[in-house]
């Protein structure tokens, strides 16, 4: 009977959640991107970046990782202690879930849902409040303002982050993100709904708080906004779910706009992999190009033109499904 | 907003262009940038011609060469101290017999006082190397 429990079904589930989509694989990921990401800035930056530790300076980001581990955890004597601590491990928490209901192939996902895609979503729109509460439970000035810029920067753009979802999910006619990539055999969405595929590129950069729109943290005016008091690992855990939102964020924009799996040849997994992170890399050239936005200005393009652009999407999106799909 | 969004493609498309250029920076410790021809590091001395003359000792204007004796030396050697030196070239100037030199190496690195020391032994040894690599130099 104790067998039946653990059929065959729910040990893949499990083997594919510690291994690959999950745990084991997204470590490993974030500590590569790291790594691309300095590399890439570093050549940008006419530098070399990473390069004494391990070939090419793979293993810098490990060594980093091994210093947060080993350093000290301070928590402020004016924190409010319980939250300071929950709130990192509720972060890196909600960032590894929506991994779950990403399809790296037809077969490859850790469980099927049929409204995946508002799953995502739902989980993205938690960050705001951890990071507001992040920024209170820190008890400086700095990490308060942080907060509250973090909040303010991401409802804003979330509205149009989920707008700019819609366009695809009309395409498709399901809101399944494996019947999405499904139906982008003939023609990926990014070509029947380019604007919308910029409009999403351009409101999960604010959401995730890359350099462009990095007011959240802005080191010249707040010291690191809401991670100010932060050290040690509880530190490394919001780097860590940073990166694994961008990922996800990243395998998103693969799903909805880039045909998911779908390419000729190469097996589905590595074809999707290559396209998230040639998403990723758009994402650092992106941040090594640009100075930060002001809050204003961040806010009037928030909602004076993408605003706009994404309910536009929505139209164009039913137009171009009634001439080129049906 | 439309002029800002133009400067914003055009500083994306030049960042992408970087990416093709060549590191402006060296990877240090393992390439390093040539020295001017007289450039002052640390110092060399050749034993061998060297007559204990103490004209070093005496031009130094921080006192950090000592003269000191070795019992198979027939004459007294130079000893300098780097923590003193301030790498003026003064003392390379006053020998007679061009047997105290200084070499291109610039980084000093010791953990304690007396590695910062350099003995006429040490002086020789990094004579003879230096001696080497300018006739390698010279070859190329």
């Amino acid at each position: 009977m104790a067998f039946e429990i653990f059929s065959n079904e729910l040990t893949v589930a499990i083997i594919k959640a510690v291994i690959f989509p999950g745990v084991l694989f997204q470590l490993v990921s974030v500590l590569m991107m790291m790594w691309f990401e300095r590399k890439v800035m570093a050549r940008i930056h006419m530098r070399y970046g990473p390069y004494y530790v391990g070939k090419f300076g793979l293993l810098q980001t490990l060594a980093d990782l091994l210093k947060l581990l080993l350093k000290e955890i301070i928590v402020p004597l004016k924190s409010r202690k319980l939250l300071f601590i929950a709130v990192p491990v509720l972060l890196l928490a909600s960032a590894f879930t929506p991994v779950a209901v990403i399809p790296f192939s037809e077969t490859w996902y850790i469980f099927r849902f049929p409204y995946s895609a508002i799953l995502v979503i739902a989980i993205l729109s938690m960050v705001p409040t951890l990071e507001f509460l992040a920024g209170w439970a820190g008890g400086s000035k700095y990490s308060f303002i942080g907060g509250y810029r973090a909040a303010t920067q991401q409802v804003s753009y979330e509205v149009s982050l989920f707008l700019s979802i819609l366009p695809s999910v009309i395409l498709a006619g399901s809101m399944d993100l494996i019947d999405i990539t499904k139906a982008q055999n003939q023609y990926w969405f990014i070509l029947l709904a380019p604007l919308a595929a910029f409009t999403y590129f351009v409101a999960s950069l604010a959401e995730l708080e890359r350099i462009p729109f990095d007011i959240p943290e802005a080191e010249s005016e707040l010291v690191f906004g809401w991670k100010t008091d932060y050290s040690g690992i509880l530190f490394g855990f919001q780097v860590f779910a940073s990166y694994i939102f961008t990922f996800v964020e990243a395998a998103l924009f693969t799903v909805l706009f880039l045909g998911g799996w779908i390419g000729p040849f190469l097996p589905p997994i590595i074809w999707f992999l290559i396209k998230t992170y040639l998403v990723f890399f758009v994402m650092v050239v992106v941040r090594a190009g640009l100075p930060r936005f002001r809050l204003d200005q961040l806010l009037n393009f928030g909602w004076k033109i993408l605003f706009p652009l994404a309910i536009l999407n929505i139209f164009l999106a039913v137009l171009v499904g009634d001439l080129i799909l049906i | 907003m439309v002029i800002t969004m133009i400067g914003v493609l055009i500083s994306i498309k030049e960042a992408f262009l970087q990416l093709f250029r060549k590191p402006f920076t060296i990877t240090y410790p393992d390439e390093q940038k040539p020295r001017a021809e007289r450039f002052r590091g640390v110092h060399a001395l050749n034993i061998n011609t060297c007559k204990g003359c103490a004209l070093c000792a005496l031009n130094c204007p921080n006192f950090a060469i000592q003269m000191v004796k070795r019992p198979d030396r027939k004459f007294k050697n130079p000893q300098v101290d780097l923590s003193r030196c301030m790498f003026c070239g003064l003392c390379v100037m006053a020998c007679p017999f061009g047997s105290l030199t200084m070499t291109s190496t610039h980084d000093v690195v010791a953990t304690t006082h007396e590695e910062l020391i350099l003995t006429p032994e040490n002086m020789f040894e990094r004579y003879l190397k230096f001696k080497e690599i300018q006739e390698k130099e010279k070859k190329e």
